[in-house]
């Protein structure tokens, strides 16, 4: 029974989270939580904040699992759009990020100065992520980072498959003018 | 030459992008996220379990399935038939009202004679 729980489906395990199953949510959870965590930090670019966004937005779907229709659409894409409208709804909110918003990622890299040389490449790249609109970032972080195909990513913005490669292309444009000068930091060389 | 650069560039951007983020989140929030999702499913509970469906499944098994039950309701309304119908006094009760009773009209009278039954070949 547990192993046939592990190899089901995130829209079969809703179904049976549904009927009261509690094996069911655990494994959601345990499946669910590190991307949703993880996008919402790239997008937020603060720990505690996107912590909040991931708890928030796996609260909606244990309440939606009632109404929730299988022939709709994947659990995983209905996720990313709820945790990329919270994120909005926080940054609208925010006045600006600086430098000292974006908080130290965790390293587990054994020696010492790599860590130190690790988090601050790190830190840079956040920092040039959080500079690039909202709408760009997240396209990039779908595609280049969670690698998500455009089709997807059009649903998650609710836009065309060509809106989402044209916000894929002025994002990356926009981040490496916001990187330039820094390439030694980040390890592209002096080309 | 340029636009190849151009590639080389956005190759190492992203590969940058993809190595920052491997850091798990905190034991504490997937222990938020699951107590969330026991208090959603204890305040469905009631919905899941049906025991008054199994009841009547139990009881109906102990009197004998549908047929037990369907014999048991045909004697309870006999019984109120009884019960509740008007009563008849034993005197009016003759051979003559039986007979129409059981045949819609009196014929009885070519049997019967003075006040006692006697064999229809002896008529």
């Amino acid at each position: 029974m547990q192993s046939r729980m592990k190899n089901a489906s995130d829209e079969d395990l809703l179904g049976y989270f549904k009927n009261g199953d509690a094996e069911a949510s655990r494994i959601l959870t345990f499946r669910l939580t590190p991307k949703l965590y993880m996008l919402a930090y790239r997008i937020l670019g603060n720990s505690a904040e996107a912590e909040d966004v991931t708890q928030e937005a796996l609260m909606k779907l244990w309440i939606r699992a009632d109404t929730w229709e299988r022939k709709g659409a994947k659990v995983t894409t209905w996720l990313y759009v709820v945790v990329n409208n919270l994120c909005i709804d926080r940054l609208r909110k925010r006045p600006s990020i600086s430098i000292d918003d974006v908080s130290d990622p965790v390293s587990e890299s054994p020696n010492a100065e790599e860590i130190l040389q690790s988090k601050e490449r790190e830190r840079e790249l956040m920092l040039a992520l959080q500079s690039v609109p909202n709408r760009q970032r997240v396209a990039i972080i779908l595609r280049h980072i969670e690698g998500l195909p455009n089709p997807e990513i059009a649903s998650i913005l609710e836009t065309s498959t060509t809106a989402v490669e044209s916000l894929i292309a002025r994002g990356m444009r926009n981040l490496k003018v916001k990187l330039v000068g820094k390439k030694g930091e980040l390890g592209f060389g002096d080309a | 030459m340029r636009e190849s650069e151009e590639t080389d560039t956005d190759h190492i951007l992203i590969e940058r992008l993809r190595s920052m983020g491997d850091m798990p989140p905190a034991y504490d929030l997937m222990s938020r996220i699951m107590t969330d999702a026991d208090k959603i499913r204890h305040s469905r509970q009631p919905s899941v379990s049906q025991p008054p469906i199994l009841v009547l499944g139990t009881v109906t098994k102990w009197l004998g399935g549908w047929a037990g039950l369907a014999g048991m309701g045909a004697t309870a309304a006999l019984g109120l038939w009884i019960g509740l119908s008007f009563p008849v006094e034993v005197e009016r009760i003759t051979p003559a009202s039986i007979s129409k009773v059981l045949h819609g009209h009196d014929d009885f009278d070519l049997f019967f004679h003075h006040d006692t039954f006697v064999a229809s070949d002896d008529v």
